[in-house]
């Protein structure tokens, strides 16, 4: 009898089972193989066909494994997955729009370039798209792993259930609106994509057909690339709460605590990039001035350094007055669920 | 008629389930390797296949209903098994629940005469 078909059976059931039970399972194995063979061929010794006979009523190594199994293990569970699958939809469809953009935008610029600016968007999407899905697995893979999610999708825990942990039913107020987080995601992918790769086009555009496009910048590019790492850093993180904000769908003091992270997370990055005045292109002016030159319809000086000059000096307190009005809705919100409890309570 | 054959012999399947539990703590007064066990439920007309079976009686083992022993005397190594008294108590309360069961569904199924 042909020993190593049965090695090998054994082997595809132990190889799958954790460390410390294989011996033990194996030398059981071994012990069952032989009384079904024993059982088979009482008079004469066993033959290859009496071992195939009994692996096949053993059945498939698979599903031995599944019953040594106690429970089946996922990556992400049943209970995760259709989460998991909603925020890759999201942040897919996020990413294709950008990429539009992005790919209209350039082209805009650039017509004669468009083959070329096609194909490279092109690797970009695929190269985007890759990555979005191993970071959200791993995120979602990480909470399965332990379980984070357990308390927030409200899964029944261990303690007694009583019927005051029933989740109260939607209300308008504290909703979390999904149209809002997939724009916000939407527009931070554009963003992030804009200054990736097309650091030069954020800035007036003089377009003319017939004559090569102009396109002044507004920021000192050089400079403003030392940030990126920073500002990819924001971007994920407002990512990150964003799919916080629709997995839960509710605002409570996780949402809330989120938010408020994110948005002071933003004020310190923005602080520390428009703080310095050379993030902006030195030259803007000029370049509108020359550009005025062209022809008077191109731009309008006046209108624009009028703009331009306020925005440079107030950066800043426009930075913190967006803070503040956001650190308001937020307050607001926190008040309104305080009311809400109160109520409920009562 | 398949598709009926089907959800017969999955819901068989669920049925089955539970009472293989009770079929084979009854036997474990005694130690008893697994495929001793097999052919002892087999002449009592419960059929179970050795790969349901051996991960059954490990986790009974790991919920501590079950003890068992590695008997290397003999030619081949054997893993006995044998009721603990957690199991023996857990077996007398099944017992019990199993007779309820089964008077219920009598009387639900038509008052038939009972088996026994």
């Amino acid at each position: 009898m042909n020993n190593s078909l049965k090695q090998r059976y054994i082997y595809a059931v132990t190889r799958e089972l954790p460390m410390a039970q294989r011996a033990d399972i194996e030398k059981e194995l071994h012990g069952l193989i032989e009384d079904m063979l024993e059982e088979r061929s009482q008079n004469h010794p066993p033959t290859d066909k009496d071992l195939e006979e009994v692996l096949y009523e053993l059945g498939k190594p698979q599903d031995l494994v599944d019953k040594y199994r106690d429970q089946k293990r996922f990556l992400i569970g049943p209970d995760l997955y259709p989460f998991f699958i909603f925020i890759l939809k999201i942040v897919f469809m996020a990413i294709s729009i950008s990429m539009v953009v992005l790919l209209i935008v350039r082209g805009l610029v650039e017509p004669s370039h468009v083959w070329e600016i096609f194909l490279e968007t092109a690797g970009t999407f695929i190269s985007a798209i890759s990555q979005a899905f191993i970071w959200i697995t791993i995120m979602f893979g990480l909470s399965e792993y332990f379980g984070w999610y357990k308390k927030e999708i409200n899964l029944p825990e261990e303690k007694e259930w009583r019927v005051s942990d029933l989740p109260q039913l939607p209300d308008e107020r504290n909703k979390i609106s999904r149209a809002e987080s997939i724009f916000t995601i939407i527009f931070l992918v554009i963003g992030g994509a804009l200054v990736s790769f097309a650091l030069d086009l954020i800035g007036i555009w003089i377009i003319d057909p017939g004559v090569k496009a102009i396109t002044i910048p507004f920021f000192n590019n050089q400079l403003f690339k030392t940030f990126l790492p920073l500002i990819y850093a924001t971007i994920i993180l407002e990512i990150i709460v964003e799919m916080v904000k629709l997995v839960i769908g509710k605002w409570n003091f996780k949402t809330v605590g989120a938010e408020i992270t994110s948005k002071v997370f933003n004020l310190l990055v923005g602080l520390i990039i428009f703080s310095n005045a050379n993030i902006w292109n030195s030259e803007f002016l000029t370049q509108i001035r020359e550009a005025q030159l062209l022809g008077p319809n191109y731009a309008n000086y006046t209108l624009i350094s009028g703009i331009w000059n306020n925005l440079t000096e107030n950066i800043v307190f426009y930075i913190i007055l967006v803070f503040i009005l956001s650190i308001i809705g937020i307050v607001v919100r926190l008040i309104r669920l305080n009311t809400d409890r109160n109520m409920d309570i009562k | 008629m398949v598709i009926q054959d089907e959800i017969i012999e999955g819901l068989l399947q669920e049925l089955r389930r539970g009472t293989i539990i009770i079929g084979v703590l009854s036997q474990l007064s005694k130690p008893q390797y697994g495929y001793s066990l097999v052919s002892s439920l087999e002449e009592k007309g419960m059929s179970i296949d050795p790969g349901t079976l051996y991960p059954l009686l490990r986790r009974l083992e790991k919920q501590e209903l079950l003890e068992s022993k590695w008997d290397t005397n003999e030619a081949r190594p054997r893993k006995y098994y044998l009721l603990s008294p957690a199991g023996q108590v857990v077996y007398q309360q099944l017992c019990d629940e199993w007779r309820q069961i089964n008077a219920s569904l009598e009387v639900l199924i038509g008052g038939k005469e009972n088996e026994q």
